[in-house]
């Protein structure tokens, strides 16, 4: 499995530590922990595509279909995860058609991403079809999460 | 007319200066209005803008285009054609779905919540309106003096009349009045 | 001084050759007409109380001026100048030739000019109001008029005030050409409201 528990939240417990050992350690912890902090929704999600048969999810399997284009009769002919989010989804988007900006997905960077369930499924939901013209598969959405979970 | 002859001067007197009176008498209305900070009230500043269902679920895409922009009747439409909004695809449960509908009812140019943005009801057929705001027939009216290829097509940072915040500073806070108007690469619109 | 002196019954020196001709509520109005105009003008995209308040007072002045045009002092009577075609096109013929036909009142040219700034004027103003009676606003609100509250009753009414300012221009224009060839300050008259008295009136001490 990819993910770990996450370790500071077991230095926590040790409560008598002196206070800045503490904060150092949160701070030196929390910088790697994030990819792999467990995050409840998104664990919530990846039980029920298990329960759908999916056996394995891998983060970098869909790095790739993050970056895959798909052809459309309709504009924008050419579409992709990437015509919104972009490459780096560290960093801000840009909506193709309205041009509105888009807050960062990663995690890292944008910690309200990924932690309201309703939120996921709509935008999996409605981004899948617009750009793969279908819904994506328990296996292709978890293995989103995973990716998304990791930036 | 003898009658007339004499009680012409008071009668005169009186039109003369109630007309004086209440010509004069909107500098005090606007004065006292932006004295005691009713004025908010009175520009286009739309009404519980910041509804959170609101600004998250029409947000995301495009600005939550404020309610009071289209009558009912067009919100009615763009609501039960999620699935194809504006050819994307912008389905909703049905709860948040209801929930928005009750908002943008509330809040629509023809509910009582539209204020100054009642004139976006003008010259449009109530029962079936356009669904797009930029067709509205006070959109265009209003924004007649914009060039339309300068300004907003050929400008890199506008695009298109479908971004309102590009030039209407505070359009996210439902706020359009004029003083808030700042055009990309044109500058400030002072008319 | 175009008149002699006179002695009268109390056998004071008079200057009989100044005329009153403008009352002073026919002064009040034109002043005041000019005043709110301007706001009502500089108002059309500013301010919305100032613009339709200014309108209103509009409205009262012209409604003030159509019953002073039946009733006021006899040189603001619609009869003293509401002259035919003839008079008018003679009128304009003789200020061509520089050799203008003196009327103590408003001239033919100017009184058309007060009839079709005073039409004019009080289209402007219905069509104002019935533009906001689209918003519940003014004396036309609810009424069946509010169904003609739309942008091209709007553009009518920018036009027409775009029209009203081009008459002005022309009645200003009357006003510095006529003061020019006849010799007489008529802004200043409308003023003071006393213009020269012509000389076959001399005689003439009747008061309006």
């Amino acid at each position: 499995m990819l993910l770990t528990p996450d370790s500071s939240s077991k230095t926590g417990s040790s409560s008598k530590t002196s206070a800045w050992i503490l904060s150092a350690l949160l701070l030196t912890l929390a910088i790697p922990s994030y990819a792999q902090s467990a995050n409840p929704v998104v664990e919530q999600l990846l039980k029920e595509y298990r329960s759908e048969g999916v056996t394995e999810f891998s983060s970098t399997r869909d790095g790739n279909l993050w970056q895959q284009s798909f052809d459309y009769s309709k504009a924008p002919a050419s579409r992709s995860c990437t015509s919104c989010h972009g490459k780096d989804i560290r960093q801000k988007g840009l909506h193709i058609r309205t041009q509105k900006e888009i807050k960062p997905l990663a995690p890292s960077i944008n910690p309200s991403r990924l932690t309201d369930e309703k939120q996921i499924r709509k935008w999996l939901k409605r981004n899948c079809k617009w750009t793969l013209g279908r819904e994506c598969s328990p296996q292709e959405k978890g293995d989103l999460l995973l990716w998304i979970q990791s930036q | 007319m003898k009658l007339i002859t004499k009680i012409r001067w008071p009668l005169g007197g009186a039109l003369l200066s109630s007309a004086l009176v209440i010509g004069l008498s909107g500098f005090a209305q606007q004065a006292q209005s932006s004295w005691w900070g009713e004025g908010h009230e009175e520009g286009y500043r739309a009404k519980n803008a910041g509804n959170p269902t609101h600004i998250e679920e029409c947000g995301a895409c495009h600005i939550a285009y404020p309610a009071q922009l289209l009558p009912k009747a067009a919100w009615q439409e763009i609501l039960s054609n999620l699935d194809n909004h504006f050819d994307e695809d912008a389905s909703l449960d049905d709860a948040t779905r209801d929930e928005l509908a009750s908002f943008l009812m509330k809040h629509a140019s023809d509910s009582e919540n539209a204020g100054k943005f009642k004139k976006f009801t003008r010259g449009i057929e109530l029962q079936n309106p356009p669904i797009q705001i930029t067709e509205l027939k006070y959109f265009e009216r209003k924004h007649d003096e914009i060039n339309h290829q300068r300004m907003v097509i050929n400008n890199p940072d506008v695009g298109s009349f479908s971004q309102c915040q590009a030039c209407h500073e505070k359009a996210e806070q439902g706020i359009f009045d004029e003083d808030t108007v700042n055009i990309p690469n044109f500058g400030r619109w002072d008319d | 001084m175009p008149c002699p002196l006179f002695i009268d019954e109390d056998f004071a020196i008079k200057d009989n050759s100044r005329i009153k001709v403008w009352d002073p509520f026919v002064r009040i109005f034109h002043w005041s007409l000019v005043l709110l105009f301007i706001i009502a003008f500089a108002s059309e995209d500013g301010p919305e109380n100032i613009h339709v308040f200014a309108g209103y007072g509009i409205s009262l002045l012209v409604l003030f001026r159509i019953f002073w045009g039946f009733v006021g002092t006899r040189y603001a009577r619609f009869s003293d100048f509401a002259y035919g075609k003839a008079s008018q096109k003679r009128y304009l013929k003789s200020l061509i030739k520089r050799k203008p036909e003196h009327y103590t009142g408003h001239n033919p040219a100017g009184g058309l000019m007060v009839f079709i700034l005073l039409g004019a004027l009080l289209m402007q103003c219905f069509l104002g109001m019935v533009i906001i009676s689209g918003d519940g606003e003014g004396p036309f609100a609810g009424t069946f008029l509010s169904i003609f509250s739309n942008p091209f009753i709007e553009e009518l009414h920018d036009a027409l005030g775009h029209g009203l300012l081009l008459l002005i221009v022309i009645h200003i224009g009357g006003v510095i050409v006529s003061s020019l060839l006849h010799r007489e300050n008529l802004i200043r008259a409308m003023v003071t409201g006393k213009k020269n008295r012509p000389k076959e009136e001399c005689s003439d001490v009747t008061h309006s």
